[in-house]
């Protein structure tokens, strides 16, 4: 082991990534010091690495980074991810940033900068290929000659923006494929907070804890597109097309649109929703090769509409994995469970409910019977802290059904997950 | 159509633009298929280790693994009736071990990680010097996934431990830093000793 090559222990010390271990390791012979010197392309301070971190005020901090990134040459990867620092003083973070720009492919760094800093100025831009912001401001984006030509994936957290350098940024970045932003601060010139984003690249696009008037991304390639946590009046996806993966947790949305043409979809994730059934069925019932379907925590705008498992198994005769959770009320089992057709291709079924009654186990017996060739059935069960004696009795009654129930479904595999 | 070797079926894919993967196709029209079953996976090459011995193996897991025989192979250099891939610096039991753990991941690369993940750490449980051959082995067929397991395991060991254990495992007797420097690299980094 003492016969490695200078480039393979660089390549080790590269996988060691954290500061402190690369230090260290660097420090035990001459050749570990002139790889660290010469060859590592991977570094990254990060409180989750060492703790010890905090324990340092944050000019001594300050130096210790500054000092073991001017060590290095050639750093492709540099992560300066520190939970516990208010800011850094813009000096220092300018110095980092013009140190590595020449080589420099991934950065991410998420600590408030004082005075603000024009990161996007600053980092190499002709090779930056994943860059990961947090707590800092975006102004004044120039998309004529501020281009990102290798730029696959962005990511914003708490990031303060312009909706119009939001725009303008994505458009400067001709290769994008992945967008995250999580928490941004948009300001807007008039009353009307509008996002407009287009990119023919994009393939996956996830935002969190938004709120906006309107929110319009046109994107003829996007694969998967998440929302979390937003508000929004209007959702438009303008695309060809191509959505493959379509999730929204816990938001509230008044007109959601995502296209006419949605026959690529195979995952759709709805939670912490309330579902306009008939729009929400237009919305999807072409996707004829749907995988999974996952109705989480939903209710519905109508009180006695029903996902019914026959419009299921027809529009969906490639489903796989089905999850549903939602109030079981007496219309829902028996509307619900009209009909005959099975759901062939279903191995996985998840059901859970929030507040559990009678009505649960004949839905899961219902379902168990249009499932032939089920592997694996999931319950999913919220329990309260205080129980009632009623609720303990549901409770063990539905114990005893389940157990009656997989006696006749022997080749399905019961898992339960209580909260 | 049966008079086709395997060598022209190989061209005529690729001259089509065809990589068969894994032993799949892109398209599957049914002359391709009919083409795949022809060509069937099981051509072997010839790789030859330091010691001279002679190990036959499936191309396709090869091909798949290894960035350098695959070049080889895609630029004509390998002739398959006559030839052998040289491999100077790869002795008989490393490449046997090579050549074991690409065949395995591309036949059981379908399995769930968690057995996936329980083969390769059986497989990493060699000496130092074994471990030693394999990353210089796997860095030179350029084998990405195999230099990822094994720098991952090298990183396991050396995470925070002190230098003078980091040494021990690297069999680092020599140091070449005077009393001086090295009081010098404690001073500079006081907080991370």
């Amino acid at each position: 082991m003492d016969q490695l090559p200078v480039e393979v222990i660089g390549n080790i010390l590269s996988h060691l990534r954290a500061a402190r271990d690369v230090v260290i390791a660097s420090a035990t012979c001459k050749k570990w010091r002139q790889a660290c010197c010469k060859h590592l392309h991977t570094l990254s301070f990060s409180s989750n690495d060492w703790p010890l971190y905090r324990d340092l005020t944050t000019s001594r901090l300050e130096i210790l980074i500054t000092q073991t990134i001017f060590q290095t040459s050639g750093l492709q990867a540099l992560s300066i991810l520190m939970e516990d620092v208010d800011e850094f003083s813009a000096s220092t973070v300018i110095a980092w940033l013009m140190y590595t720009r020449e080589t420099l492919r991934h950065l991410y760094y998420n600590v408030k900068t004082t005075p603000n800093v024009n990161i996007l100025e600053l980092c190499g831009r002709h090779k930056l290929e994943i860059l990961d912001l947090a707590h800092n401001s975006i102004s004044g984006v120039e998309p004529n000659y501020q281009r990102f030509p290798c730029l696959k994936s962005l990511s914003l957290s708490y990031v303060s923006i312009s909706a119009l350098d939001l725009n303008l940024l994505v458009s400067a970045c001709p290769k994008i494929e992945a967008l995250e932003l999580v928490n941004p601060e948009i300001a807007m010139s008039d009353a009307q907070v509008t996002v407009e984003l287009s990119s023919s690249t994009l393939k996956s696009v996830y935002v969190e804890a938004i709120s906006l008037d309107k929110f319009i991304l046109e994107a003829d390639g996007i694969e998967c597109l998440h929302l979390k946590d937003c508000a929004l009046e209007v959702f438009e996806l303008i695309g060809k097309g191509t959505l493959k993966h379509f999730k929204i947790d816990d938001v509230s949305v008044i007109h959601l649109d995502i296209g006419e043409t949605v026959e690529n979809l195979e995952i759709v994730d709805i939670s912490n929703f309330t579902i306009i059934w008939p729009k929400f069925y237009q919305m999807i019932s072409k996707s004829s090769n749907l995988k999974r379907l996952r109705l989480w925590d939903v209710m519905f705008d109508d009180e006695d509409e029903v996902v019914d498992v026959e419009t299921i198994a027809t529009c969906f005769p490639q489903l796989s994995h089905l999850s549903l959770s939602y109030d079981v009320r007496d219309g829902a089992l028996h509307y619900g469970l009209q009909g005959s057709s099975c759901l062939e291709n279903v191995v996985v079924l998840e059901l859970g409910w929030t507040v559990i009654n009678s009505l649960f186990s004949h839905w899961v017996e219902g379902l168990l019977k249009r499932c032939p060739n089920l592997k694996k059935l999931i319950i999913h069960g919220v329990v309260s802290e205080a129980k009632s004696e009623e609720e303990c009795l549901i409770l063990a009654n539905f114990t005893t059904s389940m157990i009656e129930l997989m006696r006749r479904y022997t080749h399905v595999d019961p898992h339960f997950k209580y909260e | 159509m049966t008079q086709l070797d395997r060598l022209s079926v190989y061209h005529w894919l690729n001259a089509w633009c065809i990589k068969p993967v894994g032993g799949a196709l892109v398209r599957q029209e049914p002359e391709y298929i009919l083409l795949a079953l022809m060509g069937s996976p099981l051509k072997k090459i010839m790789l030859c280790s330091s010691e001279k011995e002679i190990f036959s193996v499936e191309e396709q897991v090869m091909v798949q693994h290894s960035v350098i025989i695959n070049n080889m192979i895609e630029d004509g250099s390998y002739n398959h009736e006559e030839s052998k891939i040289p491999l100077d610096c790869v002795d008989s039991k490393t490449l046997k071990k090579v050549i074991d753990y690409c065949t395995h991941h591309t036949h059981h690369h379908n399995d769930n990680q968690e057995d996936l993940e329980a083969w390769d750490a059986q497989f990493l449980n060699v000496d130092s010097n074994g471990l030693y051959d394999l990353l210089m082995a796997a860095n030179y067929l350029e084998i990405r996934n195999l230099l990822d397991l094994i720098y991952g395991t090298i990183k396991n060991m050396i995470k925070g431990k002190k230098i003078d254990e980091i040494r021990r495992i690297f069999n680092i007797k020599d140091h070449g830093f005077t009393p001086e420097e090295e009081e010098q690299n404690r001073k500079e980094y006081p907080h991370f000793y």
